[in-house]
């Protein structure tokens, strides 16, 4: 359908034009790593703390990255009048958000790849952890947080500090998403507890948004 | 425009029983219902505490419905509504978040616990309180109110998800003892106490949603009036 | 007791400041409005005036 073409080529482009000019890609990605690295200053990396926390730790630098990768999804629109051109036909205001959620996805699972690593190294992460589960976990959860976080980006593009109203918009939103992520997480670093109840309310929590997003893109994406 | 109406009309005679009936629900909340007998005078703060709670969740409810009115209509109408429900909706929420910790200093000796209903408010104050700010930031013109509508959809689905999330995540801790509620069992004259103070504060809640629907009205009126005087002076 | 006489004035206290920015808001536009009033005064004065 020529909604899906609609959508793959906005990824693609904006995919291309981060890889392009690299420097936006690799100070993402440089920020992420200080962030890992920070809270390993921060937070003395014993393995009490990593058992007590390691969810939320490996999130709240998730969310830092995700912040970072999400204020730029419409900060390349700006100043072009790239959008004019693809926004004739009102359905397809969807396949836009669409493609723009899918370039944030795949660059924020970019960043997450590079902290992952990072995390189990400096926080010693237990030998037993389950890590397929913080995986699948990582691609649910930044699902959550691309989709919203794409749509108020959307939402804030016409706005004055656009940097500062995005997390204020995004994070109380995703406050159930996070809760989840962060417990699954847990459990499968640690092996206590069951995730399961987790990982049904993120994929809950997926489809109601998207669906949301989707069925409410035309409010939100519009040249005045 | 609505300030000008005179003394008579019923608007005042509105304003005048709220009041009436706040001063009213003031003598049974301090004097008529008698003191509780495990916290003392504290526990009167539950006359303020509760009903404010009410006032909070019924203009934030009008909100929601406001809103999702607009985005199926447009109508300026929704978006004042919308507009008054929210701010309306955020003053009684941090009366409901400034008076509850003054009560649970003594009575629990904490001011904060994350339990579901707490952490659910404090969200819920800071969404709305974001919908305000991105309002105020995003210019004035037609997408605005979208955006805000959208918002407040947004939230209104998520408030419910939030709920079950937040008391799953408590149940698998475990929770500090709460007493069973305040309303477990009330004494006659405590119920009339608080049914009266809910009515007073449920008033409020609907004078101060009528004045600021009327100013939203009245400053979009203006606000077109003041863009076809600029088109007068420049033909 | 000081923390119910407390909890009561923010509650007041609170309603108040509402009230406050309310009333400065309709300020705010009645000046609006006398500017508007004055502004098309002088338009239909001026040279396009029938």
């Amino acid at each position: 359908m020529g909604e899906w073409r609609i959508a793959a080529a906005v990824c693609a482009r904006d995919l291309r034009i981060e890889l392009r000019t690299r420097e936006a890609l690799l100070a993402m990605g440089f920020y992420a790593l200080l962030v890992m690295v920070i809270f390993s200053f921060a937070f003395s990396s014993d393995a009490s703390l990593t058992l007590r926390a390691g969810g939320g730790l490996l999130w709240v630098a998730f969310l830092f990255a995700s912040l970072v990768a999400l204020d730029r999804a419409f900060l390349r629109e700006a100043g072009e009048s790239s959008l004019v051109g693809l926004q004739i036909a009102p359905a397809s205001r969807a396949a836009i958000l669409a493609g723009k959620f899918a370039a944030s996805y795949a660059i924020i699972l970019g960043l997450e790849a590079i902290l992952m690593p990072l995390f189990a190294v400096l926080f010693n992460t237990p030998r037993h952890a389950d890590w397929g589960g913080i995986i699948f976990t990582a691609l649910l959860g930044t699902w959550a947080l691309a989709a919203n976080g794409t749509y108020f980006s959307a939402m804030c593009a016409h706005t004055r500090q656009r940097a500062l109203l995005l997390p204020l918009l995004l994070l109380p939103v995703s406050i159930p998403a996070i809760l989840a992520m962060v417990q699954a997480t847990q459990v499968y670093l640690t092996g206590e507890g069951m995730a399961n109840y987790w990982l049904q309310l993120l994929i809950g929590y997926d489809v109601i948004f998207t669906v949301l997003a989707w069925a409410l893109a035309d409010m939100v994406l519009d040249i005045e | 425009m609505a300030s000008t109406s005179s003394l008579r009309s019923p608007s005042t005679w509105v304003f005048a029983a709220t009041l009436g009936l706040l001063i009213v629900s003031l003598w049974w909340n301090l004097v008529g219902a008698p003191t509780e007998a495990t916290m003392g005078t504290i526990q009167r703060i539950f006359y303020y505490h509760v009903p404010s709670a009410a006032a909070a969740w019924t203009a934030l409810l009008l909100n929601a419905g406001a809103s999702l009115w607009y985005l199926v209509r447009r109508s300026p109408v929704a978006d004042a509504l919308a507009l008054a429900g929210a701010e309306v909706g955020l003053a009684f929420l941090t009366i409901v978040l400034i008076t509850g910790p003054i009560w649970a200093r003594p009575v629990w000796g904490v001011w904060w616990v994350w339990d579901a209903r707490l952490t659910l408010t404090l969200a819920m104050w800071v969404m709305y309180a974001s919908y305000l700010i991105l309002r105020q930031l995003t210019p004035p013109g037609s997408l605005q109110p979208r955006l805000a509508a959208a918002l407040a959809v947004f939230f209104a689905a998520d408030i419910p998800i939030d709920y079950m999330s937040i008391r799953w995540w408590r149940t698998q801790h475990p929770s500090p003892v709460l007493f069973g509620g305040p309303d477990s069992g009330l004494a006659p004259r405590m119920l009339t106490a608080l049914l009266i103070s809910m009515a007073a504060f449920l008033a409020v809640m609907g004078c101060l949603v009528w004045l600021r629907y009327r100013q939203e009205m009245a400053r979009g009126r203006l606000a077109a009036l003041r863009q076809r005087q600029l088109l007068l002076e420049e033909s | 007791m000081g923390s119910l006489i407390a909890a009561y004035t923010v509650a007041w206290g609170v309603l108040m400041l509402y009230v406050l920015t309310l009333a400065a808001r309709q300020r705010k536009l009645h000046r609006t409005l006398q500017k508007l009033e004055s502004a098309s005064a002088t338009t239909t004065t001026g040279p396009h005036a029938r």
